[in-house]
């Protein structure tokens, strides 16, 4: 179910009105959960039972691990974190598996490649691993704790596995961040500024600027980029990195809109990446979520940068590869991961040279450049098959002269503009405190952004993150 | 905020449709293939005076210059199929006298979720009196089309471009391109084509009891490729079928032909200007259609 289609509105507007009405105030969280399964189950009621299943043994290990006898917790903890490991394996990277080393066109590699992809089973499992690490080191017991009957502990664990708005393209939760807030919600405080804000921009970078892209972009595929201009092939390079973060930020505004709705806070998604002027920035600021969630339950415990230069360039790269096979079930996307281990390890190997001293302002503009190309470079492997991706840079090279597609190029730039004055504004108002004076005009910004809405909408495509 | 936001949109939009309302005529605003499929549909749905021929494609037909066939309209929609145009068609207020049926691709499945975009009454009527909503309108399209025309307008007083019969993409990719049709076109996908006929049948009875007259044409297609055996199953399929049936006539392909393509199928500027030639003086010969 898309987040713009009419009948996310309905199941919205309905789960609104019996939230808060008081007569139902003590089964708020119940409410929730209900809306959540109905909108899961639309798409694919039959997968339904595996995001039960997936909740059930969460909720089931965790709580052994707080009430059982403590000589099992390990047990438990390990337990929780292999099932929930082998629902993804089995799910998502079967197809993997038998393209790699089976015959696809018959027996077990066809089965294994005709497994269907549960829509968001990369985010739900991964939260629960979090739940279950987080319980078994007790890290957080100043914030938060399973105590109470098991029926409380089902409900608020179904609930954070469910909650529809990042449900199915995060933010990753993480489970001591989020259960502290499930409690009774009131009308009276929702913050509905906070909420139109980031639906309005959301919705405006997905269904504007994303949706549109996509249609552009699409010609980035084979065979059609072979006839298309240097130039051509450049700009549509430049718009699929507008249009990714346009759709992932997009959908994660949105799913913060939706959550305070409710009187819940999820975490802030994206932090303007595209400003970065190092790699090691560009992961504090794209996808958060996942990349706090690797850093703490993966890179931490492998030993960080804790035990000497060379391991840590090794834990970089490894986490990262990870990072990059979680994103897809292709070996291009480990790819990905790779390109980025690697430039995180040689910077950190730099570093070590330079010094922290501060660069200058034009320097710190070509690292922002520089980081900007790489980041851009590397999505061609989201976009495109390891072998096409060669192709795509061959012809960047070989295609000078063939004749430039004007209009696509234009509409790619006139698409890209919101994305790149999205990062200008935050870089003049926080770090240049430029426009401080106009804030009281906000009002024209966002009345405009709905104006576009209504009519410059593309036609709805999936978030590009629900395939993960 | 909200309140002011919300005052703002309603002005912007007010405004912008006040704009379209005075600076009336028919500009080229597509942005992409799609939404130029979608604003052709529109054009036509909504026109003011009914359109007496109608063509319905894909994207070989597409290439054709509809400019210089007065009265036509083309439905010829990149990415989809005749039948996609037939249901554009039907889902209007009035039959045209004539449908030319493009007969390439004639077997593609019904796109729903195009034709579902013309579904909703409420949505038709309200494109209809608020042409800010119409594709045509949206305003990156209107922006797109004037940076086009100042860039072009220095182009004007250049001499009348010769279009000459060649492909400006490289040999190697173009033979790539055509090796993989003609492998594609060496197998015969007999359920595809028999049972797009059994549909386009079904449809081709409905616009004739609507009192349409319906005419068949084949693109032509690179010499390497058009008597490979799936684009004879389907010339063969298409007159078994029709062939003789009241209010039907071909348009058969010209017996003389040096048309080059882009990529096997699509052809170039040249081409399609001779085509449309030839297309043409067939629509203007007596008994073309029974």
């Amino acid at each position: 179910m898309l987040f713009n289609s009419l009948e996310f509105i309905i199941l919205l507007v309905i789960t609104f009105f019996f939230y808060y009405l008081p007569l139902l105030s003590r089964v708020q969280v119940p409410v929730l959960i209900l809306s959540s399964l109905c909108f899961y189950a639309y798409g694919q009621p039959i997968l339904l039972l595996l995001l039960l299943f997936s909740a059930a043994i969460n909720i089931f290990t965790s709580y052994k691990v707080v009430t059982g006898s403590p000589n099992r917790r390990k047990f438990y903890v390990t337990m929780g974190v292999v099932v929930n490991l082998s629902i993804l394996a089995c799910f998502k990277y079967s197809p993997l598996f038998a393209k790699t080393l089976l015959d696809t066109s018959q027996g077990l590699g066809h089965f294994l490649l005709m497994m269907p992809l549960p829509i968001g089973i990369s985010f739900y499992t991964f939260e629960g691993i979090s739940l279950l690490v987080d319980v078994y080191s007790n890290k957080h017991r100043d914030s938060f704790a399973i105590k109470g009957p098991v029926k409380k502990h089902i409900i608020n664990t179904l609930f954070f596995i469910s909650f529809f708005p990042h449900l199915i393209a995060g933010p990753i939760l993480k489970a001591y961040q989020f259960y502290p807030q499930i409690g009774r919600k009131y009308l009276k405080d929702v913050d509905w500024e906070y909420v139109a804000k980031k639906l309005i921009m959301g919705y405006f970078l997905k269904m504007v600027v994303a949706d549109s892209l996509s249609n552009l972009t699409f010609w980035m595929a084979s065979p059609y980029f072979e006839v298309q201009s240097s130039l051509t092939l450049l700009t549509m390079l430049f718009g699929y990195s507008c249009q990714i973060f346009a759709d992932f930020a997009g959908y994660s505004l949105i799913a913060l809109g939706l959550a305070a709705m409710f009187g819940y806070s999820l975490m802030d998604n994206f932090n303007f990446p595209y400003i970065s002027t190092s790699f090691s920035e560009f992961w504090r600021r794209w996808h958060i979520s996942l990349s706090t969630f690797l850093k703490e339950y993966l890179y931490i415990p492998l030993g960080g940068n804790r035990k000497g230069n060379v391991r840590t360039y090794i834990n970089l790269l490894l986490t990262m590869v990870l990072g990059g096979l979680w994103h897809g079930a292709a070996w291009s996307y480990a790819v990905w991961g790779a390109f980025h281990g690697g430039a995180l390890a040689i910077e950190r190997f730099a570093q070590n040279f330079t010094g922290s001293k501060e660069p200058g302002r034009l320097r710190t503009f070509f690292k922002g450049l520089m980081v900007f190309c790489f980041v851009s470079l590397a999505w061609l492997l989201f976009k495109l098959p390891f072998e096409h991706v060669v192709q795509y840079l061959r012809a960047i090279g070989t295609n000078i002269h063939v004749k430039n597609e004007s209009t696509l190029i234009i509409c790619l730039l006139l698409y890209s503009i919101p994305v790149v004055l999205y990062h200008l504004n935050y870089v003049l108002s926080t770090q240049w405190k430029v426009h401080d004076r106009f804030r009281t005009y906000r009002y024209l910004a966002y009345g405009f952004l709905l104006f576009m809405i209504i009519v410059n909408s593309g036609p709805s495509g999936a978030f590009i993150y629900f395939q993960f | 905020m909200i309140r002011k936001s919300i005052i703002t949109c309603v002005g912007c939009f007010v405004v912008y449709n006040l704009f379209l309302f005075v600076s009336r005529g028919e500009k080229k605003t597509g942005q992409y293939q799609y939404q130029e499929n979608i604003i052709k549909a529109e054009r036509y749905l909504y026109a003011a005076k009914p359109y007496r021929c109608v063509m319905t494609g894909s994207s070989l037909s597409d290439k054709m210059l509809v400019d210089s066939l007065p009265g036509m309209y083309s439905l010829s929609l990149p990415g989809l199929h005749p039948l996609d145009g037939i249901r554009i068609i039907e889902s209007g207020k009035y039959f045209p006298d004539t449908v030319f049926i493009e007969t390439n691709f004639f077997f593609g499945p019904e796109d729903k979720s195009f034709t579902g975009h013309f579904d909703s009454k409420i949505k038709n009527t309200l494109k209809r009196k608020l042409p800010a909503l119409l594709e045509s309108n949206q305003p990156v399209g209107i922006a797109r089309y004037f940076i086009g025309s100042f860039f072009h307008q220095e182009k004007k007083g250049s001499n009348a471009r010769v279009l000459k019969n060649e492909i400006n993409i490289p040999e190697s990719v173009f033979s790539r391109l055509l090796r993989g049709k003609a492998e594609a076109y060496q197998v015969i996908d007999s359920a595809a084509v028999d049972s797009g006929l059994s549909v386009l049948s079904a449809e081709v009875n409905t616009l004739i009891s609507h009192g349409c007259k319906v005419c068949f044409f084949e693109m032509p297609i690179s010499p390497e490729l058009e008597d490979l055996p799936m684009p004879v199953y389907v010339r063969q399929s298409i007159e078994k079928r029709f062939d003789g049936m009241a209010n039907v006539g071909f348009i058969r392909l010209p017996a003389s032909r040096d048309y080059k393509t882009l990529d096997g199928i699509h052809l170039n500027e040249y081409g399609a200007r001779e085509y449309t030639r030839y297309f043409k003086s067939e629509v203007m010969r007596p008994g073309v259609i029974k």
